[in-house]
C-alpha cells in the first residue's frame, strides 16, 4: 500500500487514494452497516444505559432512591412497588416540621433515646395497624399487619390481651416490641445518631429521612428492590464483560493454534480441553467456591476459565475448515511464519463466527453467574446480582404472593440479554457481509 | 478405527482418573467434615465413625482405599445418607436422565426444523417471527422460565403438578424450562449454518445439475448446516447436565443434581465423587459420539487422525 502511494504521480492523487482506502476499511464499513440496523442500535443503547447506570449509581444512590442496597426495615417487608417507604403515620415522625422533637422527647431532657422513640413508634404502628381506628388491634387487623404475619394472630391476641377485651391496646402491644415493627427504634437511633452518644438530638433528628417511594417494592428484609437492582446490575454486567474477555483471549488463541498446527499439538491441546470439559462445570466451581471461599474475583475467573472451552472448539473448527484454502497456501508459499498465518490470516477470516460466539458468551456467562447465585454459590449477601435477586423471588411461596420479586430482576436480565443478543447479531451482520440479511 | 476407539477409551480412563484425583484432594482440602452436624457428636461415637469411614487415616491412604474400592466396583458409602452411593445414584439418575434427555430431544426435534425453515425463508415474516422467538428463548433464564411455567400451567391452569415427581408426565415442565434455551440456540445455529452453506459452490453445482430444491437441501445443504449444531452438542450436553441441577431444585425433583449440591455442602465425600464419576462418564461418552458424528457429517474432518 505504501508502495502504491509512492508510485502515485501527484500529491493530489495520493490524497484521493488515501480517502478511498479509509472509506473501504472493514471496520468503517462494519460501523456504517451497524448504524443501519435498528434492533442492534436499540440493543446497544439499552446495554449502554444499563452499564452507565450500574457504574454511576453507587455514588448517587443516596440522592435518588435514598436507600443503600443493604438498608433494611423489618416493618417494611414485601411492600409492593410504589409503596411509600415508611408506614402511613411515619411521615409525621420523620418530618420535623409536622412532628416535633419535643413531642417525642417525653422526659424533656432534650434527647430522644431508644425507649422514647420506641414508645412513639409503638403508638404510631399501633394506630397504623388499627385500621378501623377503634384503639384496639383485633385478630383480623393483626393478620394484615405489614410483616405479612404468618403467625396465628388470634393466639397472639389471646396471649397479650391483659384486660381480655379481645384486642390489643397500645400498652398491651409493648411485649411485641421485639417481634414487631416497633423493634426498629434502636436501629433508627443508631443510624442517625451522628454524635454516637446513643440518643438523637434535635439536629440529628432533622437529618432523618423523609418518606420515599419503593418504586420496585421491597424484599423479605424490607430492603429497597430498586436500589438492589442497580447494585445487582453492576455485578451481573461486570461478570458478563470480564469473563467473556477472559474466555475470548484464551479460547481464540488456543483454538486457532490447535486447529492450524493439527497433528500432535492439536491432539494434546484439545485433550486438555476435553479434560476440563469432562469435569462438569458446576462441580468445578462448587469445589472452588467451597475450598477458597465465595468471592467475586474467583467467580470471574472460574466462569471465564470454563467459558473459553467452547470458544476454543469453535475457533478450531473454523480454522480447520479454513487452513486448506488457497489464501493460506499462498501465505505459506511466500514463507509467512506460522503464528503470523494464524493471527493475520486465519483468525481475521474466522472473526464473524468468533464475534457471534463472543457476544453470545456475554449473556451465557451472565446466566451462569445467575445459576451459581441460585445455588447459593455466587455473590454473597449483602452484595447482590440480578441472578441472586431473581432467585430470592423464584421460590414458589414468594413468587405467588410477591411477584415483583421475580418480575423486576427476571425482566431486567431478559431485557439485557435480549439487547446483547440483538447487538451481537447486528455486529455479525455488519462484520460478516456473507451472513448479511439483505 | 478400532484402534482409534481403543485409544479414545484409554484416554478417557486417564481423564477420568485425573478428574477423580483432583476432585478427591480438593474435597479433602476443604474445611469441614461430613461428621460435623448441628449438634456435636459424642466423642466416642465420632471416633468410631471416623474409624468406620477411615477418616482417621492419612489422606493418601484414604485415597488408596477409595481407588481400591472403585476398582472392585464399589463407590463407597454416603456418610450423610447412610446408604451406598451406588444405590443413591441409581435411584436419582433416572430423573435427571429423563429431564435432560427430554430437554435435548425437545431442542433438536424442534430447533433444527425451525432453524431450517428460518434459513430457507430468509427475510420473510416467518424468518423474523422464528428468530424473534429464538432470541427470546436464549434470553430468558431457565430458573425464571421454570417458575413462570409453574405459575401458568400448574397453579393457573392446573394441567401439571407444580413440583415433585409422580410419573413421567412430571418431566414435561422441567424439560421445557431446561430445553427452551437449547431449542432457541439450535434454531439459531441451524439457520446460521444454512445461510453459510447455501452460498457455497457445491450447492450452486447441485442446483445447476437440476436437483430439486428439496434434494439440494436434504442431501447437500443439511449436512453442512448441521455442523455448527453438532459442534455445539458437546457443550450443550455438559450445560444440560449442570442446568438440570437448577431445574431439579426449582421443580423439587430428587435427581442427581440435588444430591450433588447437598453432598458438596455437607462434605459427603464419596457421594460427591460418585456423582462426578457418573457425570464425567456421561460427558465422555456423549462427546465421543459427537466427534464420530462430526466426522460423518464433514468428510474433511478425519476422525482418528
Amino acid at each position: 500500500m505504501t508502495d502504491a502511494k509512492r508510485q502515485s504521480p501527484a500529491e493530489g492523487a495520493e490524497k484521493v487514494t488515501d480517502e478511498i482506502i479509509e472509506g473501504t476499511s472493514l471496520w468503517a464499513d462494519a460501523l456504517r452497516r451497524l448504524k443501519k440496523n435498528r434492533a442492534a442500535l436499540i440493543g446497544g443503547i439499552i446495554v449502554l444505559i444499563m452499564a452507565s447506570l450500574a457504574v454511576l449509581f453507587t455514588p448517587i444512590s443516596r440522592y435518588v432512591t435514598r436507600y443503600s442496597h443493604t438498608e433494611n426495615h423489618v416493618c417494611l417487608r414485601y411492600m409492593p412497588p410504589g409503596a411509600r417507604g415508611v408506614p402511613r403515620e411515619h411521615p409525621r415522625l420523620f418530618a420535623p416540621d409536622t412532628h416535633s422533637f419535643a413531642d417525642t422527647d417525653a422526659n424533656g431532657d432534650d434527647r430522644v433515646d431508644s425507649a422514647e422513640l420506641s414508645a412513639l413508634l409503638r403508638g404510631i404502628e399501633h394506630a397504623w395497624i388499627d385500621r378501623d381506628d377503634d384503639g384496639l388491634i383485633d385478630a383480623r387487623e393483626l393478620e394484615k399487619a405489614p410483616r405479612s404475619l404468618l403467625i396465628e394472630a388470634q393466639l397472639v391476641i389471646d396471649r397479650y390481651d391483659a384486660n381480655g377485651d379481645g384486642g390489643l391496646d397500645v400498652d398491651e402491644a409493648e411485649p411485641l416490641v421485639d417481634i414487631f415493627p416497633i423493634g426498629e427504634a434502636g436501629m433508627f437511633i443508631r443510624r442517625y445518631d451522628d454524635s454516637g452518644d446513643g440518643t438523637l438530638q434535635a439536629a440529628e433528628w432533622v437529618g432523618a429521612p423523609r418518606p420515599q417511594v419503593f418504586w420496585m417494592g421491597t424484599d423479605g428484609l424490607g430492603r429497597d428492590v430498586a436500589t438492589r437492582m442497580v447494585f445487582g446490575a453492576r455485578v451481573s454486567l461486570a461478570v458478563g464483560l470480564l469473563a467473556t474477555m477472559v474466555s475470548f483471549l484464551i479460547g481464540v488463541t488456543w483454538g486457532a493454534v490447535a486447529g492450524y498446527f493439527g497433528g500432535r499439538v492439536d491432539a494434546v491441546m484439545m485433550r486438555i480441553v476435553d479434560i476440563i470439559y469432562g469435569l462438569p462445570f458446576m462441580f468445578l466451581v462448587i469445589l472452588l467456591m467451597v475450598v477458597f471461599g465465595r468471592n467475586i474475583y474467583l467467580l470471574f475467573i472460574a466462569i471465564g476459565a470454563v467459558a473459553w472451552l467452547t470458544m476454543a472448539r469453535i475457533v478450531r473448527g473454523q480454522v480447520i475448515s479454513l487452513k486448506n484454502q488457497e489464501f493460506v497456501q499462498a501465505a505459506r508459499a511466500i514463507g509467512t511464519p506460522p503464528m503470523e498465518i494464524v493471527f493475520r490470516h486465519l483468525i481475521p477470516n474466522a472473526l464473524g463466527p468468533i464475534i457471534v460466539y463472543a457476544t453470545l458468551t456475554v449473556p451465557a456467562v451472565m446466566l451462569q453467574e445467575a445459576f451459581l447465585s441460585f445455588l447459593g454459590l455466587g455473590v454473597q449477601a449483602p452484595d447482590t446480582s440480578w441472578g441472586a435477586l431473581a432467585n430470592e423471588g423464584a421460590s414458589p411461596g414468594v413468587m405467588l404472593n410477591y411477584p415483583w420479586m421475580i418480575l423486576f430482576p427476571g425482566g431486567a436480565l431478559a431485557v439485557t440479554l435480549l439487547s446483547l443478543n440483538f447487538l451481537g447479531d447486528g455486529l455479525r451482520d455488519a462484520l460478516d457481509p456473507r451472513m448479511r440479511k439483505d | 478405527m478400532i484402534r482409534y476407539v481403543l485409544g479414545r477409551f484409554a484416554q478417557s480412563l486417564a481423564v477420568l482418573f485425573v478428574i477423580l484425583t483432583a476432585s478427591f484432594f480438593i474435597m479433602k482440602a476443604a474445611p469441614g467434615s461430613p461428621l460435623s452436624e448441628d449438634r456435636a457428636l459424642d466423642p466416642e461415637v465420632e471416633a468410631q465413625l471416623m474409624e468406620q469411614y477411615r477418616l482417621d487415616q492419612p489422606v493418601v491412604a484414604q485415597y488408596g482405599y477409595y481407588i481400591g474400592g472403585l476398582l472392585q466396583g464399589d463407590l463407597g458409602p454416603s456418610i450423610k445418607q447412610k446408604a451406598p452411593v451406588s444405590e443413591i445414584i441409581g435411584g436419582a439418575i433416572g430423573y435427571s436422565l429423563a429431564i435432560g434427555g427430554l430437554a435435548m430431544v425437545f431442542a433438536l426435534l424442534l430447533g433444527i426444523p425451525l432453524g431450517l425453515i428460518s434459513g430457507l425463508k430468509q427475510n420473510t415474516a416467518a424468518d423474523y417471527g422464528l428468530m424473534t422467538f429464538a432470541m427470546i428463548g436464549v434470553s430468558i433464564p431457565n430458573f425464571v422460565l421454570g417458575p413462570l411455567l409453574i405459575l401458568v400451567f400448574a397453579t393457573g391452569l392446573g394441567w401439571f403438578k407444580s413440583g415433585g415427581w409422580t410419573g413421567p408426565q412430571d418431566a414435561i415442565l422441567p424439560a421445557i424450562s431446561l430445553g427452551m434455551f437449547y431449542t432457541a440456540y439450535v434454531a439459531r445455529l441451524t439457520r446460521g449454518g444454512m445461510l453459510e452453506v447455501v452460498r457455497q459452490d457445491f450447492i450452486r453445482t447441485a442446483r445447476a445439475k437440476g436437483l430439486t430444491e428439496q434434494l439440494v437441501v436434504v442431501r447437500h445443504a443439511l449436512r453442512g448446516a448441521l455442523l455448527p449444531v453438532v459442534s455445539y452438542l458437546g457443550p450443550a450436553f455438559a450445560s444440560v447436565l449442570t442446568g438440570s441441577i437448577v431445574i431439579e431444585k426449582v421443580f423439587n425433583v430428587p435427581g442427581l443434581g440435588t444430591f450433588f449440591v447437598d453432598a458438596a455442602f455437607n462434605r459427603d465425600y464419596f457421594l460427591v465423587l460418585g456423582v462426578i464419576i457418573v457425570y464425567s462418564l456421561l460427558l465422555i461418552v456423549l462427546n465421543f459420539l459427537v466427534d464420530l458424528l462430526y466426522g460423518v457429517l464433514d468428510p474433511r474432518v478425519k476422525v482418528g487422525e
